[in-house]
């Protein structure tokens, strides 16, 4: 998953339509980090800093762990993701963020587009010879 | 126990800063704006205690970053209705507070245009040079809202001395009582404002633009009539005053 991503980055590279398939590959980009992050909300409750360092454990390397908080807080706007403050022993209070019944309805469409976008791409690498 | 946690990196802290400025500066929602913010600062002090490199959590290039969060957060389109007439209120306030001070406040013309002008040009080279300023480093900050403390104070001056020699375009003289309230109105406004935008700036602003016509009320009128003498004075406060308050940042960030 995580090479494909890569790999639509860098198609986006060359060509004079560069500007376009760079924002493209962002915006697609951006879909797949939503559902994995609330994929990831899914496996239990997790706060921020966790949730982190289990993306990049799954291969998510090339993104500014900051940017995962406006993220949360749409979320947490759409109802897909509910949050509380815990005491913490390490710092200041943290935020641990749980799915709502909405956010797993969200995972499983997720997962359904994903399969047919892998399935599409799959066929058109493997199918179509390239 | 709150007192035994590691505290933020100077690198962090920055950052901190200019994002919540940023994010200010773009109309972003105060609540969005904590939210961010607080998520934020208890990240980079776990990162710090884990021993993290804190580029990775901020991005290489810090402006990218803060232009990447402020995309994901809607404009405050509500909280700018009633922010814009509270400022033009403040603009007012700040108009009208020197002269109501030393019980002069009067209406003219010429005042009405051109210090409204002025003001605006004051307040937009202020927002810049803090905004611009405080995104760089330090000494950016202090450089260039000193540069531009010089020049508003300049332009006021010159204004000053200006609208002496205009012909009078006077419509309303107000009485002691009028004058008295003014003053009252004005320091309620700008307390408000200093709350509101939990800054001290509104509490400054006006400081430094009643230190113009309070100077020329206490000087002795050989010294008054002279404006060479009226700024290099005022200079000097300024200058006094930016080394005290460039000092005191120093001694903060020392403790």
């Amino acid at each position: 998953m995580v090479f494909l991503i890569h790999t639509l980055v860098l198609q986006g590279t060359k060509g004079t339509r560069k500007a376009n398939r760079m924002a493209d590959a962002t915006q697609m980009l951006k879909g797949i980090l939503d559902g994995c992050i609330l994929a990831i909300i899914g496996e239990g409750e997790i706060y921020g800093y966790e949730l982190t360092q289990k993306l990049r454990e799954y291969g998510f390397q090339s993104f500014s762990e900051g940017t995962i908080y406006p993220l949360l807080l749409r979320m947490q706007k759409e109802g897909l993701v509910t949050s509380t403050l815990r005491a913490s022993t390490a710092g200041p209070k943290r935020k641990y963020y749980a799915l709502s019944r909405a956010g797993e309805r969200e995972v499983e469409a997720f997962k359904k587009r994903w399969s047919e976008v892998k399935q599409s791409v799959e066929k058109v690498l493997h199918e179509g010879g390239v | 126990m709150k007192g035994e946690y590691k505290v933020l990196s100077q690198q962090s802290h920055q950052f901190l800063l200019e994002l919540r400025l940023y994010l200010v500066q773009r109309g972003k929602k105060d609540q969005d704006i904590n939210s961010i913010v607080e998520e934020l600062e208890t990240h980079l002090l776990q990162a710090e205690q884990n021993g993290d490199d804190v580029k990775e959590i901020i991005g290489k290039s810090r402006k990218h970053h803060m232009q990447h969060i402020s995309k994901e957060l809607p404009f405050d389109t509500k909280g700018m209705i009633t922010f814009l007439p509270a400022v033009v209120l403040l603009l007012i306030a700040y108009m009208s507070f020197p002269a109501a001070l030393l019980g002069h406040f009067s209406l003219s013309h010429n005042l009405l245009i051109f210090g409204s002008l002025l003001v605006i040009l004051s307040l937009a080279l202020f927002t810049f040079a803090f905004f611009k300023g405080v995104i760089k480093s330090s000494l950016w900050f202090i450089t260039l809202t000193f540069l531009s403390q010089i020049v508003t104070t300049s332009l006021w001056v010159a204004f000053y001395i200006w609208l002496r020699h205009q012909p009078d375009s006077t419509y309303f003289v107000a009485t002691p009582l009028q004058n008295v309230g003014i003053v009252i109105g004005c320091i309620i406004i700008f307390i408000a404002s200093a709350l509101y935008s939990k800054s001290w700036i509104s509490i400054i602003i006006p400081f430094v633009i009643s230190i113009i016509p309070i100077t020329e009320a206490v000087l002795p009128a050989r010294l008054n009539k002279d404006p060479l003498m009226v700024i290099s004075l005022l200079l000097l406060v300024v200058v006094g005053a930016y080394l005290l308050f460039y000092m005191l940042k120093k001694k903060e960030k020392h403790e």
